[in-house]
């Protein structure tokens, strides 16, 4: 243990190792890696997810829809979950190489504190909804109204710091997962057996490829950043062999299980549904009580974000972003009350936002230090007095130019895919032929210092 | 070793609770296919989860490891009793023998109650780490 302490030269001045590489001390199992990814993954969002699928889709589509786009997102945190069981540093960390220093902060909050900002104020509406179904007609549990005090109440308990909340996360994983296993019963009671339910027409068809883009969308960010959770990884496989396996096998039972709901019931609302094929008041308090914690983790990481590089109180940031992300709740509750389509928007736009990012990252680590001759359990050993530009605008355009060709100028293939494609391509070609004409891929110098900063 | 004899007798309790739910399960078959199934699913998945503690903890002498390994195996019982609780009562899985439902509800709450004590309890008493 001394001996391990010895060769560990950081000060983790801000906590959790958010800046500085896990100890090797610190480092946990492969189950409970599958543990953590699943209570992430498990949540009433994904179920919701699911739901989406099951208004646009057959159901063998939908089958398919969630297989491709789980193995996009598989191949995605596959490739980024060893970054963080070699490097044993965060995403943050991690995105410096490929970034620069201001780069990994910008990205940083744009692949992880943005997102989770936006998914606190999904959850919220969410939330407003579920309370809408489950207390029809009373004032307080309007969607509007509903969204507004569930909204407070979440950013009271995340300001006040209350982790407690985070272990109702994983306390809820086969609460979840029997629900999905609730909707495949639900499907063959009213759907007239399984034959019967993969005849049921969906009420708004949509193109394979968006289907695959919101499933993608749904979970990009995690793929990102599976080093946040992998850098605990007592072995470098771990992490992305608990991603995999989460997502291939859980992840596509539950959006198949919430799909089959909604068509059977015809019912996007998904808390609808389920209170209508009678799953009782004790399961949508569950699912309230699991909407809470998560969106409690969502507000945290937000700030957590913006901290890294913001010098205000980390409680200041969580009522800033928190009461930014309540009010934009309150506005989607009032323009649309409990219809689906600022939900599919928020999983598209995810989905074409994030997976260039992505792709840069993964470029860097596994073909340009590859390129560079770089064994592979050398890359991103961070140290103290480790320099580092400011900028790596190579990193800046592959990202920018792979987004923004891949969401809107190609017309043909998946989605996220080409956006992930480019993202890998653009790097490696510019950062090949800069080094070969000599041209600096780094704009100005950063130094770390012991506390990772 | 003291605490290990609690861990035992407590986990031995739990795996009763998970046999009660599994004959539940077998009463309720017949009259909601459905029922049974999430009664067997929840009981089998206990059973399982709490027995494998035995094999792991016999050849531990570490009090701290003895604890760790108890809260992990408690969580799985605990995460699984909340979620009887939640899904038992539901009008999806209604019998026309109510007391079945409840039989199972209480079984599930049992199995909270006690799990929630086991992990307090190896926390407090071997310094376990309560999320393993």
């Amino acid at each position: 243990m001394s001996k391990i302490r010895e060769a560990w030269p950081w000060v983790d001045k801000f906590g959790d190792y958010a800046l500085v590489p896990v100890p090797k001390n610190e480092t946990r199992s492969l189950l409970t890696m599958f543990y953590t990814y699943t209570g992430v993954l498990c949540c009433i969002a994904a179920l919701w997810g699911g739901s989406v699928l099951g208004t646009q889709f057959y159901l063998k589509d939908a089958i398919w829809v969630a297989v491709v786009g789980s193995a996009i997102l598989a191949v995605l945190g596959g490739l980024t979950a060893p970054i963080g069981g070699i490097s044993r540093c965060s995403t943050y960390v991690n995105l410096r190489p490929s970034f620069g220093n201001v780069g990994s902060q910008i990205w940083g909050t744009i692949v992880s504190g943005i997102p989770a900002l936006g998914w606190f104020t999904v959850q919220t509406w969410l939330f407003g909804i579920i309370v809408s179904t489950l207390f029809p007609g009373a004032w307080w549990s309007s969607v509007f109204v509903a969204s507004i005090w569930g909204g407070i109440l979440m950013l009271v308990t995340a300001y006040i710091g209350f982790r407690g909340l985070a272990f109702f996360s994983y306390l809820a994983v086969p609460f979840f997962m029997l629900l999905a296993g609730f909707g495949v019963m639900i499907g063959v009671q009213q759907g007239g057996g399984f034959a019967g339910l993969f005849g049921i027409a969906p009420v708004n068809p949509a193109p394979f490829g968006v289907g695959v883009t919101e499933v993608v969308g749904m979970y990009v960010v995690g793929a990102i950043i599976t080093a946040d959770i992998c850098r605990f990884a007592k072995k470098i496989w771990h992490g992305a062999a608990a991603w995999v396996i989460q997502l291939m096998i859980l992840q596509v039972y539950m959006l198949t299980g919430a799909a089959i709901i909604t068509l059977v019931t015809g019912e996007a609302n998904i808390a609808g549904a389920l209170l209508a094929a009678g799953a009782g008041a004790g399961a949508f308090l569950m699912a309230i009580l699991g909407q809470w914690s998560t969106n409690d983790s969502n507000i945290y990481s937000t700030s957590l974000a913006i901290n890294l590089w913001a010098p205000i109180k980390r409680k200041y940031i969580v009522l800033i972003a928190g009461g930014i992300g309540v009010a934009l709740a309150a506005v989607i509750a009032r323009v649309w009350g409990s219809a689906m389509e600022p939900f599919q928007a928020f999983m598209v736009m995810l989905g074409t936002f994030l997976p260039a990012a992505g792709g840069v990252l993964i470029a860097d680590f596994w073909l340009y230090r590859w390129y560079k001759g770089e064994p592979l359990r050398q890359r991103y050993q961070f140290q103290p007095g480790m320099k580092f530009g400011k900028v790596n605008w190579v990193g800046w355009v592959s990202a920018i130019v792979g987004t923004l060709v891949g969401g809107w100028v190609i017309k043909v293939g998946i989605l996220p895919l080409n956006c992930l494609i480019l993202g890998v391509v653009l790097y490696i070609v510019i950062t090949i032929v800069c080094d070969k004409t000599g041209v600096k891929i780094e704009l100005g110098e950063h130094i770390i210092d012991k506390t990772g900063a | 070793m003291k605490f290990k004899r609690y861990v035992k007798i407590s986990s031995g309790i739990v795996i009763i609770l998970a046999v009660v739910l599994i004959i539940l399960a077998s009463a309720a078959w017949s009259q909601n296919i459905f029922t049974g199934i999430i009664y067997l699913a929840i009981g089998l998945i206990q059973l399982v989860g709490v027995a494998l503690v035995y094999p792991r903890i016999n050849k531990e002498e570490d009090l701290w490891e003895m604890g760790n390994k108890s809260v992990q195996h408690n969580w799985i019982a605990l995460s699984l009793g909340l979620t009887g609780c939640a899904m038992f009562l539901a009008p999806f899985f209604a019998v026309a023998s109510t007391s079945i439902p409840i039989a199972a509800f209480t079984v599930c709450l049992i199995t909270l109650l006690l799990t929630i004590f086991n992990i307090y309890k190896a926390v407090r008493e071997t310094k376990a780490r309560l999320i393993v």
